[in-house]
């Protein structure tokens, strides 16, 4: 199609921006998780890193409860998200308004959604701990499940509008003469759906969950600024461990072997990415 | 004539999403003593004093303005460079070009907490620390992916006969690039410069590290006086208040074509 | 703030460097098998995957990594038991993946 030479030229800067400003932090960050450092001199120490956070049990913890936040959040946005996705009218001028007023949550800036919702949870006289203790709940931050309750809500405020966004891109996709063939076959709602939407659906919902999946795995100011990591570490996640010990100096290795292995994950879920958003097929 | 119902469902979403942003807004009129100690839907005396303090005192607004000098570097910078990578995948067959183009999906899902603390090493290294360029162009590396991966959704829409029959009509690659292919995908680039915008200044990890005095934009004074006055909840809710107008005035400005982009440029 | 000696090459290790090193001429070398023998196009696995021969390199190595990590974690000391295993688990992903 185009030569060989035009191509180079085209991707070069490309390539040569994304090697500077991202392989090669990363590649630093490798080196920091196999080195031991005094002042400026660095050691290698091999895997000591890793094993002392595999085998830590703080780590272990931090990853259960990542993973089950990741989980929860999904679990609540996806299907939410979808759900208003496929009530949303696909073309109108409502639907419009609505959609810009969706980005709104998307715009702002995670400390912002943590102070804002700190606000809302103040005790006594934050909007939410008084609704709480209205429905008669005494809501607390110190108590474990309002804590996690909290989050999860925060979360969901923040980003269920990119699920629903995303939905409603693919679902305006799909072409009227598909509709209408589905009618002129009598299908069942179910039917439209199975049929008609979920296969485009798949595409976009899967990007979203896997951009959604990492975002809320390394999860860091929210329960930083809101909880303080919980009632003792009820709401600490892995990311908190390679921030804290970047403040001591000589902890560089054990958070940059925690990024490392956070980094293995962040792999294999862009190369689910990679697989549902490329087709295997040439294009001539 | 049928009439459509109101849907109820993305109605009552809407709302709900809405209901905190008011609340922020009643914060940012209200005093801390009102916030912390009362519970009211709106101030009975509001006050513009956290206003007035922005717009006074020169650390507060020029948060805003480093923000948007280090924002509007990286989406020049980061489409300017994806619009060519973008037509070399959409056009191009080259080798290693899936293992590329995996790599530019691998980063967008790289957090920055993770880079930041190399970054902070790298530029202060190369004497660039606290300066715009910094987190311009540390924001690159998940903002190019973004960039590219809209676009050359978007190129690949155009039919590669327009790019034929431009070039029998001997363009060169360059001008066909500026009086064919551009014009054509302009809302998708609008699109793109929004996403890249609104993925830039809302990032706060890498602005806050890489800035100290020079150039600390909002997010970093924002996260400042939150460790330093746990309760300054009327300053925070008018800075973030002020904070959402560039973003909002983007979004407005392309929002016919802000659901292509969350389609990934692909219409189809 | 470490000082300006530290990223004046990062003092590249040998560790860290063979590391880098084999990661590249492995992919070089996918690139060179591509060359000579081209192919290996998308074939069904035994995890219901398509594959190529440069998804298959990805996969063995990266899992490869998570069986180390896995062995460290929760067998021993020795990293060579866990080589041997990602070793075992290259030449599974390649025959049937």
């Amino acid at each position: 199609m185009i030569s060989r030479a035009q191509t180079f030229g085209l991707l070069a800067p490309a390539v040569l921006l994304l090697i500077a400003t991202g392989v090669i932090p990363l590649a630093l960050v490798f080196f920091y998780s196999t080195h031991e450092n005094f002042g400026s001199e660095f050691f290698f120490v091999g895997v000591q890193w890793y094993q002392e956070a595999l085998l830590s049990p703080d780590f272990q913890f931090n990853v259960l409860r990542s993973l089950l936040f990741s989980g929860l959040a999904l679990g609540v946005e996806m299907p939410l998200g979808l759900f208003i996705a496929l009530r949303l009218p696909r073309e109108g001028r409502l639907t419009s308004v609505l959609v810009v007023l969706m980005v709104l949550p998307l715009l702002t800036p995670n400390i912002v959604v943590a102070y804002l919702f700190k606000a809302l949870s103040l005790p006594l006289y934050g909007p939410l701990t008084w609704m709480a203790s209205w429905l008669g709940w005494d809501f607390n931050l110190n108590h474990v499940f309002s804590a996690w309750f909290l989050l999860i809500v925060m979360d969901c405020w923040h980003w269920t509008s990119l699920i629903v966004l995303f939905a409603h891109a693919g679902l305006k996709a799909i072409p009227e003469e598909y509709y209408r063939a589905a009618a002129v076959d009598a299908a069942t709602p179910w039917g439209v759906f199975r049929f008609v939407q979920w296969p485009r659906l798949k595409l976009m919902l899967g990007i979203a969950a896997i951009l959604r999946f990492m975002d809320s795995f390394m999860i860091y100011a929210e329960p930083l600024v809101t909880t303080h990591g919980g009632p003792k570490n009820a709401t600490t996640f892995v990311a908190r461990a390679f921030v804290q010990t970047k403040k001591t100096q000589f902890e560089l290795g054990y958070g940059s072997a925690v990024s490392v292995f956070c980094f293995m994950i962040v792999l294999v879920f862009a190369f689910a990415l990679f697989k549902l958003t490329t087709r295997q097929e040439h294009r001539a | 004539m049928k009439t459509k119902p109101w849907p109820m469902v993305p109605l009552t979403f809407v709302c709900l999403l809405l209901l905190p942003i008011y609340w922020l807004i009643a914060m940012a009129f209200k005093t801390d003593a009102e916030t912390t100690k009362q519970l009211t839907l709106w101030s009975p005396h509001p006050t513009f004093d956290n206003f007035v303090a922005i717009f006074t005192e020169r650390d507060w607004w020029m948060g805003y303005v480093h923000a948007g000098i280090y924002v509007l570097m990286n989406v020049v910078l980061s489409i300017g460079i994806a619009i060519p990578a973008a037509y070399a995948f959409s056009r191009g067959r080259f080798p290693f070009q899936k293992p590329l183009f995996f790599s530019f999906l691998l980063f967008r899902l790289i957090a920055p907490v993770i880079l930041v603390v190399p970054f902070t090493e790298i530029f202060y290294d190369i004497g660039l620390f606290d300066t715009h360029a910094a987190v311009a162009l540390a924001h690159c590396y998940f903002n190019l992916p973004v960039a590219v991966w809209i676009l050359e959704g978007a190129i690949s829409e155009v039919p590669f006969e327009v790019d034929q029959s431009a070039w029998v009509d001997g363009y060169s690659l360059f001008a066909f690039f500026r009086r064919v292919m551009l014009p054509t995908i302009a809302p998708s680039i609008a699109v793109t410069a929004f996403f890249c915008f609104m993925f830039s200044w809302v990032e706060y990890v890498l602005a806050g590290a890489l800035t100290a005095v020079h150039t600390k934009p909002i997010n970093g004074i924002i996260s400042r006086i939150g460790d330093i006055a746990e309760g300054d909840f009327g300053m925070l809710a008018a800075v973030s208040i002020i904070g959402f107008i560039p973003g909002l005035i983007f979004m407005l400005m392309v929002r016919r074509h802000l659901v292509e982009g969350f389609s990934l440029g692909r219409v189809r | 703030m470490q000082n300006t000696s530290l990223i004046s090459w990062m003092a590249w290790t040998w560790p860290t460097a063979v590391f880098f090193i084999a990661i590249f001429l492995s992919i070089a070398a996918m690139g060179f098998w591509e060359y000579k023998v081209p192919g290996g196009g998308p074939r069904h696995g035994v995890f219901g995957l398509d594959t190529t021969r440069g998804d298959r390199l990805f996969i063995s190595i990266l899992g490869g990594c998570f069986i180390m990590l896995g062995w460290l974690g929760l067998a021993s000391d020795s990293i060579w038991g866990g080589l041997l295993v990602g070793i075992v688990w290259m030449f599974f992903v390649f025959r049937w993946v």
